[in-house]
């Protein structure tokens, strides 16, 4: 069953196109990497899917709803798409619990006893259960990031979407993070993610996407991309972040 | 000429009945502005070009016109359109506007200054516009106003005394009423002073309280 589908986007930022004709079909339960240098159009792709960022032309199929039609509700969408961010933007104003609970309450139209028991599942599933009562603040990185991860899975998507989660983190705590992501991709969730990961791509991705100058260049299992690149443009980069 | 305590104990209570009109002026000035100050501000960070253009539009005429003109225009100007009004409603139209420019632009301030990411967050948990502001994006943005917007208050109590010039009663004018029967400007412009720094020092050293509290919270 085919989850996202993609057809010929682009997307300019001023004079800069940072999406130059993308389509890519994604289907449930698969995890995809992408991977890219900076300014390649990797995050704003992802971006795109739950349409943070509004693409110029072409379309973007979501669970069989075109996100680009007028009748689509954005924000229904966008419940059924989870997404984490490089500088995990948790609420600095709300508790960790609450943090969780919010969008479930609010959104999801939950009891609040209903949210909450669900928030310390989840808690206990990226296992910090004891912050539940603490802020943001009083966080390490690695920890807020696994607030955020269980923050967007609290909505229970059908997709999540990482925008390079780990490079904000300190090398130490990179590791509880990508098992959190491991966990969840064997658990058969859809997964588009962003990362410079080579390991956590060669190790869970059933397809890692390489891409450069708004466009995708190539693509295909983690075996054939990383020891088989057929572009040059691909060594090129590899060459550069396996060495 | 000797400093006479006696015509200030005297007069006391006189200056005192103006105090309760400043209050009121202020309190009802902070009121109206920092309620149709928000709107004004909500409406310049709009996408929508109906509401920013008037809203910009709006908030530029209060800043950059002085407010005594602002209440020489209602007071004096609008009767020659037939709209008449009393000293104290003139003074407190003319203020509220100005607190409404001056609070949108602090509004707008600190909600663009909140990092871009908490926008997506929210946005990205299927939250709708009024959701976001309510639940993530105001209550962050309270905090980084609280110290411009108690500048402001400040300011808005010590400028009602303008309110003075176009005859509406509070403390200013009671001062002058009370100067002109008994001809001692020392010290009653002493004393009114005095009430005005007692409003609002208190008010100023909350103020910096509240700024270094900033340093240490998010």
């Amino acid at each position: 069953m085919v989850m996202i589908e993609v057809k010929d986007i682009h997307k300019s930022f001023g004079k800069v196109k940072a999406l130059n004709g993308v389509s890519c079909t994604i289907q449930k339960g698969e995890v995809v990497v992408i991977i890219g240098p900076s300014g390649s159009g990797k995050s704003t792709f992802l971006r795109c899917l739950n349409h943070l960022e509004k693409i110029d032309h072409g379309t973007i199929i979501i669970d069989r709803i075109p996100l680009t039609d007028s009748k689509t509700h954005i924000h229904k969408v966008r419940e059924e798409i989870g997404m984490v961010f490089q500088q995990f933007n948790l609420f600095p104003h709300l508790s960790v619990l609450r943090n969780i609970t919010l969008a479930q309450i609010k959104v999801r139209k939950r009891s609040s006893e209903e949210a909450e028991q669900i928030a310390r599942n989840l808690l206990d599933k990226v296992g910090i259960p004891e912050k539940a009562d603490n802020y943001p603040f009083q966080l390490s990185g690695g920890q807020q990031q696994r607030v955020a991860i269980a923050r967007a899975l609290a909505m229970q998507p059908k997709i999540m979407l990482f925008d390079e989660p780990t490079s904000a983190l300190d090398p130490e705590m990179i590791g509880e993070v990508l098992d959190v992501m491991k966990n969840l991709a064997r658990e058969g969730m859809t997964m588009v993610v962003v990362s410079h990961e080579m390991g956590f791509a060669k190790e869970v991705a059933d397809r890692v996407i390489f891409m450069d100058e708004g466009k995708i260049v190539e693509e295909g299992t983690p075996d054939q991309l990383f020891n088989n690149p057929r572009e040059e443009r691909t060594r090129v980069f590899l060459s550069k972040v396996l060495k | 000429m000797m400093f006479d305590f006696d015509v200030i104990a005297k007069n006391l209570p006189y200056l005192l009945s103006g105090v309760k009109f400043t209050l009121a002026l202020a309190c009802l000035v902070i009121v109206i502005g920092t309620f149709l100050g928000i709107v004004l501000g909500l409406s310049k960070l709009s996408k929508n070009r109906i509401l920013r253009y008037p809203a910009n539009f709006i908030v530029e005429l209060t800043r950059d016109t002085p407010i005594i003109m602002q209440m020489f225009f209602i007071f004096f100007g609008l009767p020659a359109l037939g709209i008449r009004l009393k000293t104290f409603p003139s003074a407190a139209l003319a203020m509220s506007f100005f607190a409404a420019g001056n609070t949108a632009e602090i509004v707008r301030g600190a909600i663009s200054s909140l990092p871009a990411g908490q926008f997506d967050a929210a946005k990205s948990l299927g939250m709708n516009y009024f959701q976001m502001m309510i639940y993530v994006i105001i209550p962050q943005a309270l905090r980084r106003m609280m110290p411009p917007m108690m500048g402001l208050f400040t300011t808005l109590i010590k400028d009602t005394s303008l309110a003075a010039i176009i005859g509406a009663f509070e403390l200013t004018r009671a001062g002058q009423e009370v100067i002109e029967r008994t001809f001692r400007s020392l010290e009653i412009y002493l004393v009114v002073a005095a009430i005005y720094f007692i409003i609002c020092y208190p008010l100023s050293y909350y103020t910096r309280k509240v700024e270094k509290a900033r340093v240490t919270g998010y």
